[in-house]
Order: C-alpha cells, then structure tokens, then sequence
C-alpha cells in the first residue's frame, strides 16, 4: 500500500470515518504488522485527550470593552467612508481647544502626517488622526447616566478624564475617622492582605 | 504572582475657594505637580491640597487597590493591567469607587511617568481629582 | 496643552465578560440572518455575531501564537476584516469556515512578521519560549473560569507544549480538526490546501504530539 494511502487510513481510523472498504483494506495492513494496532489506539487516544483538554473557546478577557472598543473601530471606520460633508459634521461634534476653524485644520494636518507610534513597539506603524481616536479609553457607569470627557494631551496620551454628574461626597465626612470596612468585594480584602499581612 | 511594577494613586482637593475647608491633615502639592494640574484648562482651579497618596504594586492578572484615604475606604480605586505596549506603557481597568459602591470604570493606556487626572466629584465647594501614574514599569 | 477632547457616550455598565446582547434568545438569531443584518449595514447584529464567535476565534488565535496580549489584538483586527469583507460573503457559504479562513490568514501574517515560522516549510519551528507568555495556556485573568479549568490540568499543559513545538502548519491543522471539529474539507477551504495535504498534515502533527509526549511519560 502507498505511504500516503496509509497515513489516510490512519487518519480515518481515528476519526472513525473509515469506509467499509478502507476498514478491510487496514484490517489487512494490520495482519502483517501486529504493532500497528497498538500504535494507532496510542494515537486515537492522543487525538481525544487534545479534543479534552485544549478549550474550543475561551472569552477574551474584559468581553464587554472587547465589542465596545472593536464596534468603535468600526464606527470610525463607516465615518471615514461617508461623504466629506458627513464627516465634517462629526469632527465638529468634538469641542476643541483652539476655536478657530483654521486653527482645527492646521492640527488635522498635523496629526495626519505625525508619526504617532509606540517608540518600543516593532510594529508600530504611521497612525492617522481617525486610527488614533479608536484608541482612546471607553468610560462605563453604573448608575444613573452620567457622562465623561477624555482629553488627550499633545503626545496623543490621555492626560485627564472629566467625569460630571458623580453624586458630591457629603461635607460633613471626615476622612480620618471614617471607616467603612463591610460590603467591600472580596478582592479587596485580597489586595490589603497581600500588602500588609 | 509577578509584579511588573508600581504607581501611585493621589487624591486632590481643588476648589477656587478656601483650601483650609480641606481640613488640617491636607497637604500643599509640589510645584511640579501644581504645574501639571494647572496646564489642563478642564481641571485648572485656584488652590490644591493632597488628601492622600497610596502606592500599590502592580500585579500582573491580578485585580489591585489603591486606598488613598487610608485608613478612609470612602474612595478607592481598583486596577488590573490588561496589557502591555512595549516597556512603557500599560492599559489597565481602573474602577473608581466612592462609599463602597463602584461608581465608574474605564480602561486607558497609561504612560510610565505620564499621569492620568480622574476629576471627580463635589466635595466641600471643591472637586476631588484622582491623580493616577505608573511610577515603574518592568521592562519587557 | 491640550490638543482634543473627545466626548465619550454615556453608558451602563455591564458585568465584566458579559454582553447584552449573549444569551439564549441571541442563540434564536441563526448566522445567516444576522449576517444579512450586517450587509445591510445593521451594526447591532454585527455586535451580536462577535459575542458569538469571539470566544473561538480568541481560542483559536491563542493557541496559534501562545501570546495572550497579541491574541486579543489580533482578534479585534480579525472580526474589523469580517466587518469590512461582509458584503463579499455569498450566503450559501458557511460562515465558520470563512471566518477561520480570515482568522488563518491574520495569524499567518502576524506569524511571518515575526518571523517565528516560514510559512510552507515542513521543518518543525518552535515558538520562542519568551513568547509563551506565563499566562497563555490559560485565560489572563486570576478568576478561574470554567473552561480554565481544563487548561490547567497537568495534561493541559503537557499538551499545549507540545502543540506549541509543531510548525504552524501541522499545529493549525490539529486545532481545526480536534479542537475545532472541522471536517477534512472544511480544514482544506480554511488552510487554502489540498485534501490530500490536510491528511499528511494531520498524521505527521499526531505522530509527532504522540513522540513528544511519550518522551515526557518515559521522563516521569
């Protein structure tokens, strides 16, 4: 028999998709060598070991900004393809610093032909100012909405996010005497025993 | 566990009233870092005062705190790295909690050195600020 | 000086892994017709697709390239490619072959960019053992995760290992096949190869995770 027709029906076999034919065909191979048997059950049994122990799927950690941060890039994506009116309007929605329109479409062009890269990073590549914004942090809130500002600094990093709409602390709390220890998540009590105990 | 490096979490008074309302143990700010708080229009006020500074090592997979009131749990602030951009910057998940409750989170790259402002919220005619910095980071 | 502000939305917080858009009543929703969705621009369904296959496509990309921070980025580019090629996809087609089929083509560029393997040589690459992340074999975060679980196990490992010394060729074809549970045909669409070089590939990849960790149990 051929190499090649051996190593199929070896495969076959421990997918146990042989044919009728190929099963006689490798019932006959396996009369004249008495090892091959053995050898072929070790196989199958690695076979499902890796089907048992190697996941077919794992999340990704963080799944809920996985999607918000992608469907941004997305977002961006279908903004840069819309006509120039359009996007026009969608710079506009940002405030900017510089209020004069001239002054916008100097730093446009700046940052269109500024290289923005990660100077440690091998694959760092030229960014435009739309590929920029995509990287930008996202702000989650967990109870009533409120709303944030992320503002980036002149090297692209973000230097401040303004978060308005907190509920105020209470005035009259004093800090030093105040001393909430219940209710606090586990992970807490984890990080403050891995410090101080 | 490995840590891969450390920050520091401050939590600043700022108000264009009195500072004094920040109470005794508020301290007065370095001039360098009132340089940088005044540099940014959207959290530019008359008078700063550090309330607290915690510096928590950073461990890789694993969620951490910052207690920058200590003893005071009222505010802390919870951070896990995610991943890293090269040896000098990180993203991270932070959680800003207020009264044992998680108010927000978010998830920027972080700059070794580069500090990142939370303006937060009212507190005695002032605003409270997170100040947020990777103080070192291990090289990859 | 600040150069931009940019105005983020408001949102509610989700738990962390969850999405709103997973559970039973999306599993209603059949591929086909989301994808349909999705061609006619409809984004929500797109986001609806990715809860459902980010899972195998971040499995998948990890065990190619045994680094977790890549991993991630690479699947964001990979489902931004499915985005962008959706209206090229002909509904006749299986969606899980043609997803992998960009999958494969987004791992092998990142793995020639890193020269790690030569695309096409038989001879056995071995990823470099800095690149094998601490964490890789498992999921990046501390809280143990069920499918974790399975990872863990000492086998788990000792099998991740040896996957991890085959040539990319021989280990995509083992992942497909026994982890992901294509058949011959599909695997062949996926790696852009004959039937016949599928079946060598799978049984030179099995005889050589059978050397490997016979090896380790004669160690033991």
């Amino acid at each position: 028999m051929k190499k090649e027709k051996t190593e199929e029906l070896f495969v076959k076999w421990i997918d146990g998709l042989l044919t009728p034919e190929e099963e006689a065909q490798l019932a006959a191979a396996m009369e004249s060598d008495p090892g091959m048997k053995a050898e072929l059950q070790e196989l199958k049994k690695i076979s499902e070991s890796v089907v048992s122990e190697v996941p077919a799927s794992v999340e990704p950690p963080y799944g809920d900004f996985f999607n918000s941060k992608l469907m941004r890039k997305i977002d961006l994506q279908i903004q840069s393809q819309r006509p120039a009116k359009k996007a026009e309007r969608w710079w506009q929605s940002m405030r900017w610093a510089w209020a004069p329109v001239s002054a916008l479409a100097l730093v446009l062009s700046f940052f269109a032909g500024h290289r923005i890269s990660r100077p440690a990073d091998p694959l760092a590549q030229k960014k435009t100012f739309v590929e920029f914004t995509a990287e930008l942090p996202t702000v989650y809130f967990t109870g009533e909405a409120l709303d944030a500002e992320v503002i980036a600094d002149f090297e692209g990093d973000v230097s401040a996010i303004v978060v308005n709409g907190l509920s105020a602390i209470r005035d009259d709390i004093d800090f030093v005497t105040v001393n909430t220890s219940a209710s606090l998540p586990e992970s807490y009590e984890s990080s403050e025993a891995r410090r101080f105990h | 566990m490995e840590a891969i490096g450390s920050m520091s979490v401050q939590l600043i008074f700022a108000t264009d009233g009195d500072p004094e309302i920040a109470g005794k143990l508020a301290k007065e700010m370095t001039v360098t870092d009132l340089k940088k708080l005044q540099g940014i229009k959207e959290i530019k006020f008359e008078h700063y005062r550090l309330l607290g500074v915690d510096k928590p090592v950073i461990l890789k997979g694993y969620e951490s705190w910052a207690t920058p009131l200590r003893p005071s749990k009222e505010i802390l602030v919870s951070f896990q790295p995610i991943k890293r951009s090269g040896d000098e910057r990180i993203q991270m998940v932070l959680e800003y909690w207020q009264s044992k409750r998680k108010v927000f989170s978010t998830n920027p790259e972080l700059k070794k050195g580069k500090t990142l402002y939370l303006l937060g919220p009212e507190w005695r005619k002032g605003r409270m600020i997170l100040a947020v910095k990777i103080e070192e980071l291990k090289k990859l | 000086m600040n150069f931009f502000r940019w105005v983020t939305s408001k949102q509610l917080m989700a738990p962390v892994g969850a999405s709103p858009d997973a559970g039973a009543g999306d599993q209603e929703v059949p591929d086909r017709q989301l994808i349909k969705a999705c061609q006619s621009g409809d984004v929500r369904a797109f986001e609806t697709l990715v809860t459902r296959h980010r899972g195998k496509v971040y499995a998948m990309v990890q065990n190619m390239i045994k680094n977790e921070a890549d991993a991630w980025d690479l699947s964001q580019d990979i489902f931004l490619k499915v985005w962008k090629a959706l209206p090229k996809f002909e509904a006749r087609a299986k969606f899980s072959t043609w997803l992998y089929r960009i999958t494969h083509n987004v791992v092998y560029d990142w793995l020639r960019k890193r020269k790690i393997d030569s695309v096409g040589e038989l001879d056995d690459g071995i990823l470099n053992q800095s690149d094998i992340a601490a964490g890789s074999r498992t999921s990046p975060s501390v809280t143990a995760r069920p499918d974790q679980a399975l990872v863990n196990s000492e086998l788990g490992e000792r099998i991740n290992a040896a996957l991890a010394t085959l040539n990319a060729e021989h280990r995509e074809t083992i992942l497909l096949r026994e982890v992901q549970g294509f058949d011959y045909k599909e695997i062949a669409k996926v790696m852009d190869c004959s039937l016949g070089t599928v079946m060598s590939r799978l049984y030179y990849a099995r005889k050589k995770l059978q050397a490997l960790l016979s090896d380790e149990k004669g160690k033991d």
